[in-house]
């Protein structure tokens, strides 16, 4: 394979990539959500020991970014060029991301003080959340959507924030 | 003197997540009527630093400014990354899920 052609093949294998973890995360997480959304009950999540931390979520997560980083080494990749509007986009998404970031932290502070409702029921953290979709998906599926969105979270991580985008070379487009 | 970018927005983030415990949590204090505890306003100093965050990005957008260039240094070793960040994971499974 020519070196066009290489390139080209590596684009389309970035584009997959990102594509196929995007969908896989957000196939999980939103059936997690109906999981806990439906289940008949109110769940209790307290933390039992006998069910988390688990060590294999832990291990998944390790490789994943691991392996996040070596995609980015294999199929590195190669953006358009970025245009004004474009530009001012991404500034815009940062700054939504802080705004959600603030009332995210305010929330869970209010749920760190467990406030109670009108309603009677009281507000918990975001972790209680969190342990409660992970306890659900373990008792409906077996946890496998648990260990597809940790494994896809921190392979975009790895593939980020362990990045050698910086430090290599520009190709010529 | 003048410091680099990064210096000056981690001493923003330091005023701010402080002045987000303290005020904040007196804020906290008189309008839900609970004691503000230490996590209750460590997430309160975090939501402060996002919100710095969210105002500075804001008006630099506004203002037709240029992203600020912190200037990250660039020769941190991938292990020591590697290390870090499995390090911060141990500490989130281990305190923060309980």
């Amino acid at each position: 394979m020519n070196i066009v052609g290489r390139h080209r093949a590596q684009a389309i294998g970035s584009h997959i990539f990102h594509i196929a973890i995007t969908v896989g995360i957000f196939a999980s997480g939103s059936t997690i959500a109906f999981l806990v959304w439906r289940a008949p009950t109110p769940p209790s999540c307290v933390y039992t020991i006998d069910r988390l931390p688990d060590p294999w979520l832990f291990v998944i997560g390790v490789v994943a970014f691991v392996i996040g980083h070596y995609v980015g080494v294999v199929l590195p990749d190669r953006p358009p060029k970025s245009t004004d509007a474009s530009v001012k986009a991404g500034r815009a998404a940062m700054v939504l991301v802080f705004f959600g970031a603030t009332l995210v932290w305010i929330f869970e502070a209010i749920g760190t003080a467990q406030i109670a409702l009108a309603s009677g029921a009281k507000l918990e953290p975001i972790t209680y959340y969190t342990r409660c979709a992970i306890y659900f998906d373990a008792d409906f599926t077996g946890g496998w959507f648990t260990r597809i969105a940790i494994f896809g979270i921190f392979l975009i991580a790895g593939h980020w924030f362990w990045s050698d985008a910086l430090t290599r070379p520009a190709v010529k487009r | 003197m003048l410091r680099s970018p990064l210096v000056q927005l981690v001493i923003a983030l330091a005023i701010a997540f402080v002045i987000g415990a303290v005020a904040g949590g007196a804020v906290f204090e008189t309008l839900t009527h609970v004691v503000a505890s230490l996590f209750v306003r460590l997430s309160l100093g975090i939501a402060a630093c996002c919100f710095l965050g969210f105002l500075a990005t804001l008006v630099r957008l506004l203002r037709g400014l240029p992203p600020i260039d912190l200037a990250m240094p660039s020769a941190l070793s991938p292990l020591a990354a590697l290390v870090v960040t499995i390090a911060a994971a141990v500490l989130i499974a281990t305190t923060v899920f309980r």
